[in-house]
Order: C-alpha cells, then sequence, then structure tokens
C-alpha cells in the first residue's frame, strides 16, 4: 500500500513538472514559395500556419525582406484555439514592372506572442517565430544557368545527374556537359559525355551520364564542365567507389590439436585506396547457450592500398571440447569495425571454419516472369496465326 | 452523299463479321473492295487474342492503393501500397531521365524530402504514373532547459535560426530535421534554410 503511494506521488510530481516545463511551439507551411518574375504580376498565396503546441496562441504576422513593399497581408494577428491544429493565411504578392535580375527575397513573419503567466500554461518570457519565404527570380539578360552535380549509384555504376535551371532571358538551344574524374591525387582518368538538352527561359532539364565503373576503390573528384550555346559553368563535387573496408577474405588453421593453441590466420584484404593502418582482429566463442567462452585479439597490422595481409591470434583451446561453436571475427580499422558471424567445428586434429563468404540467392518471385513469358509466347503466337490465317483468306478470295 | 451512305449500307450487309483495320483503305470505295468476309476461325482467334491481352495487362499490370495521385502532403514518411509489383520508381521529372528504383514488395514506407515526386511501380508491366508533392514544412519548438533554451527542429527541412538578445541579433544557429540546439536568447526565428 505505501509503495503505491510513493509511485503514484512519483507520477503526479512528473505530471507537475512537466506541466510547468515551457514549451512554445509553431509551425508554417510552405517553407518557401518561388516564382519567376513577370512585370506587375499579381498573384494570390495562401500558406498553412501550425499550431504545434496545441493551445490557446495568438500570432502576429508582419512582412520583411527586400520584396516587403510588394507583399500586402490580408491580416496582422492570428488567434488559433486549441481545438484548431491549423489555419490558412493569404497574402498578395504585386511585383513591380522592373526588377535588378538575379533573386530577390521576402519573408513573412507569423510570431508567436509573449505571454507569460497569461494562461498558465506557456510561461516562458521569450518570442518565437516561423517564416514563409518568398524567392523571385528574375532572368539574367542573354543566356545564364544555374546547376549542380549530384552522383548517385554503386561501386559497379554510377549516374551523374546535373540539374540545370535556365535563368537567362534566352532559349539555351544546346546544352551539355563533359565530366572529368580525377583520383584523390589529381591524375585525371575518365572523360565522360552527358546528352544534350534545350531549354526555354525558366525551364528546367538534367543532364546525366552513366558510368561503368572500372577503378579501383577510393575517393574521387568529378568535374562537370557545362557548356551551353558557347558558354560554359563549372560544378564539381568528390565521390567515393566503394565503402572505405577491410575485407576478410580467408580463416585458416593449421597443426591442430585439441587441448593446444589454435593458432587463426586471417587473411583480409585492404579495398580501399589508401593504407589502413592499426587494424586488428578480435574473435569471439561461444558455447550452446550463447555464453561467450573465449574472447581473442589480433596485433596490429598496417595494410597498404589494395594489398591482403594475414593477422595472427591464438585460442587456447584447454577443456574445449569437439563439436559445432558459434563465433564472430570483427575487424577494427579506423573508426569502423565490421563483423562476420560464423561456425567453428572443432575436432581432435583439426577446425574447421563454417559460414565465410557470402550467399548469393536469387530475388523471391521470378515465378511471375516465367508466367509472363509464356503468356507473351501465346499471344504472339495467336497473332502470328491470324496474320497468317488473315493471308491465307485474302489469297483465296482473289482466286 | 447519298450514293457514300448506300455504299456503306451494303458494305455492312456483306461483310457481316469484318475486322475494320484490315478492311481500311484510303478510300471510301477501296473500302468496300477490300471489305473481306471472316470465317469462324479467325473471329474466334482474334477474341481470343483480345482476352489474352486483356487478360495479361489486366493480371500483371501493378495495382497501386496508395499514395493517390497528386498527394499534397508535409508528411516525409509515405507509404507506398501497391500489388503486382517489384520496384517504386520515383523522380523529380516525368521523363525518369535519373530515377531511383527501390525494390520493394506490396508495401514500403519511403521517407522522402520535401519536393515534387513522380512515381510509378515496375513489376512484369509498369504501372501509371502518380505525381506526389512533399511540402516543406518549417516548425520550430523551444524547450525551456537550465536557464537557456532548447531549440527543436521539428518541422521537415534543416532550419536557419536567428537568436536575439534584446531585440539585437546575437548569433544563428543551423538545426538539421530532428535536431535540438541549445541556446541562450529572448527571440528566435526560424526559417527554411538554404
Amino acid at each position: 500500500m505505501h509503495r503505491r503511494k510513493v509511485v503514484l506521488a512519483v507520477i503526479f510530481l512528473f505530471l507537475i513538472i512537466y506541466s510547468i516545463s515551457g514549451v512554445l511551439a509553431i509551425g508554417v507551411t510552405p517553407g518557401r514559395t518561388t516564382l519567376d518574375f513577370s512585370p506587375g504580376l499579381k498573384k494570390n498565396v495562401d500558406v498553412t500556419v501550425i499550431n504545434s503546441q496545441k493551445s490557446d496562441v495568438e500570432l502576429s504576422i508582419s512582412v520583411q525582406g527586400e520584396l516587403s513593399k510588394s507583399i500586402s497581408l490580408k491580416q496582422t494577428s492570428l488567434k488559433m484555439k486549441s481545438s484548431e491544429e491549423e489555419k490558412k493565411i493569404s497574402f498578395e504578392i504585386n511585383l513591380p514592372e522592373k526588377l535588378e535580375p538575379g533573386l530577390h527575397t521576402a519573408e513573412i513573419v507569423i510570431k508567436h506572442k509573449s505571454v507569460r503567466e497569461a494562461s498558465g500554461q506557456a510561461n516562458i518570457n521569450t518570442e518565437l517565430a516561423v517564416v514563409t519565404q518568398v524567392s523571385v527570380y528574375v532572368p539574367y539578360p542573354g543566356k545564364y544557368i544555374d546547376a549542380q552535380l549530384s552522383i548517385t549509384g554503386d561501386e559497379k555504376k554510377k549516374k551523374f545527374v546535373i540539374p540545370i535551371v535556365n535563368r537567362g532571358e534566352q532559349t539555351i538551344n544546346s546544352a551539355k556537359a563533359q565530366i572529368q574524374v580525377y583520383d584523390s591525387n589529381g591524375k585525371h582518368l575518365r572523360n565522360i559525355e552527358t546528352n544534350s538538352i534545350s531549354l526555354e527561359p525558366s525551364a528546367k532539364g538534367e543532364l546525366y551520364a552513366d558510368w561503368t565503373v572500372n577503378v579501383p576503390k577510393g575517393r574521387y573528384n568529378a568535374k562537370a564542365t557545362i557548356t551551353y550555346d558557347g558558354n560554359e559553368y563549372l560544378v564539381e563535387k568528390e565521390f567515393d567507389v566503394g565503402e572505405f573496408v577491410l575485407d576478410l577474405m580467408q580463416v585458416f588453421i593449421k597443426d591442430f590439436r585439441l587441448g593446444e593453441i589454435a593458432k587463426f590466420n586471417l587473411v583480409v584484404r585492404n579495398k580501399w585506396n589508401e593504407p589502413i593502418s592499426r587494424a586488428y582482429a578480435e574473435m569471439k566463442v561461444f558455447d550452446d547457450d550463447f555464453n561467450e567462452i573465449a574472447d581473442v585479439k589480433s596485433a596490429t597490422y598496417d595494410i597498404p592500398a589494395g594489398m591482403k595481409t594475414e593477422m595472427v591470434y591464438y585460442w587456447d583451446t584447454k577443456g574445449i571440447s569437439p563439436g559445432l561453436y558459434d563465433a564472430n571475427i570483427i575487424l577494427y580499422y579506423a573508426d569502423k569495425k565490421t563483423q562476420q558471424d560464423l561456425q567453428l567445428d572443432v575436432r581432435s586434429d583439426r577446425i574447421d571454419v563454417i559460414g565465410l563468404g557470402r550467399v548469393i540467392t536469387s530475388e523471391t518471385g521470378s515465378s511471375n516472369k516465367g508466367l509472363v513469358t509464356i503468356l507473351s509466347v501465346i499471344i504472339g503466337f495467336l497473332i502470328l496465326v491470324n496474320i497468317l490465317w488473315f493471308f491465307v483468306l485474302r489469297k483465296r478470295k482473289r482466286r | 452523299m447519298i450514293k457514300k451512305q448506300t455504299i456503306l449500307k451494303i458494305d455492312l450487309r456483306r461483310i457481316k463479321l469484318v475486322l475494320l483495320p484490315f478492311a481500311l483503305n484510303s478510300s471510301s470505295r477501296k473500302f468496300t473492295k477490300a471489305a473481306t468476309p471472316l470465317s469462324k476461325f479467325s473471329v474466334i482467334m482474334i477474341a481470343l487474342i483480345l482476352l489474352a491481352i486483356a487478360a495479361f495487362i489486366g493480371y500483371f499490370r501493378p495495382l497501386i492503393v496508395s499514395p493517390v495521385d497528386n498527394l499534397s502532403t508535409t508528411e516525409t514518411s509515405i507509404l507506398f501500397s501497391f500489388e503486382k509489383g517489384d520496384y517504386i520508381v520515383l523522380d523529380d521529372n516525368e521523363q525518369f531521365s535519373s530515377p531511383e528504383r527501390i525494390y520493394a514488395r506490396n508495401n514500403l514506407v519511403l521517407n522522402l524530402k520535401p519536393g515534387v515526386y513522380y512515381w510509378k511501380v515496375e513489376g512484369a508491366l509498369q504501372s501509371e504514373v502518380r505525381k506526389l508533392n512533399i511540402e516543406s514544412r518549417v516548425e520550430l519548438k523551444l524547450v525551456e532547459n537550465k536557464g537557456g533554451y532548447e531549440v527543436v527542429n521539428s518541422g521537415n527541412v534543416p532550419l536557419n535560426v536567428s537568436v536575439y538578445e534584446k531585440s539585437r541579433m546575437t548569433g544563428s544557429v543551423i538545426a538539421d530535421v530532428g535536431e535540438n540546439v541549445e541556446s541562450r536568447g529572448d527571440e528566435y526565428v526560424g526559417r527554411q534554410n538554404a
């Protein structure tokens, strides 16, 4: 009974502390409205204010920034009840006849008014505001682009994608890019060409190219030179091929006798294009109840780029019975570790390592594809028969 | 005009079951000449082909359940629910010029950044293309903490938060989505970063 009272008191205390801790919260969506400049453009924009706190709130609304004179608010304050999760507000954008080329912005600021002890709930003596931005792009005279470079894919195939926006007043008839790949020492490796596109003013497009990777794992740099109607634009980005990883290739034990010290030899390969220093291995062995019965470590090794090294550690098998044991080998290097789960089949004169290597399985669900092929063949056959029949019929008719 | 109608009437009566595309020629006169009555076998064959094609498309075309086409939301966790598909294919343009292909079977929740997406499902056949708009949401939470404040970005875009003290800006902090940043000030203004 006493314990129950204590628990209830703790819960009550916790609730009190929680209720008096001050929290203010507010939101707005979307966070940004982007427009392309048009002289004298008038546009009505709706945004949604989010009552994240789900309490009675009073908000003030104001405009600031370069384009503030071009924005008319329909209201400068907003009250929301605790039951109202969100509320729409709107404002009007009236753009001037002329603006300098480039990006012009304004901010609509929605401010949570300070309400210290006003409602008994909010007791923070501070102000919180969120902003929804208005961005207006004015085209540059002539031909002008904005571009970025993104690189996706795995260690076998990379895709270079360059999204381009025509920020100029004129149409771009032809834009394409040449991507040059460099290694970490700045040595030029490859030249890759993208597709070619044309872009109307304010239009967006993508240049892209695939690259079948045929370089060692490591860090590389891609420099893309975009040529558009005689002009050039340069974007560059670093990317990795593969992962910074030590690969455990083989484990073998020579001249073993049960009850003696077993020498484990681990062949590991540095797949990265830079040396990995102070790498070491640890092996943990478990019994049937998954209790740890051994934890052994190797010395540290420095492994040159792209090279194999043999790591060695020892396991004292005194008191170990023949049988199958779960084990894991963990490779530690830099701030990373890779773990390989396996089984040790311990016999009187040898230890077999089971489970090293990867099992390659086909994807499930391929049965559908077989059916598709059969149906495609049947449909194809039926079409062929029908065409033949049609011609035979025509021939007979002519006769 | 009258003549043409007569020809068509005669033709319709003659051909009975005619596969029109086969008989169609450039002029109406040729049309009547080329019209060939079809045997029962041909009719059965055509019906079989049409049935097989309909069954093929109906059975193997991925069926999309959600999200609905043109969905506009501020939620970044989107449940993709479909049948008879193996991959969700996503891109920011309708041409799917640089698509992301995600292996999935029937249902998958994807966390997406705000933006406009075009997506479809690929299996034995391709589904229709649907559009999805994830709108940016700027949301800021302020929690009192040991004499200062913890600024929490509870929206779906990284925020640039300006910190003021006695109406003077004293600094700014960048808060990633879901990140908490400790700060001291009496006014905080959060806006979408970059």
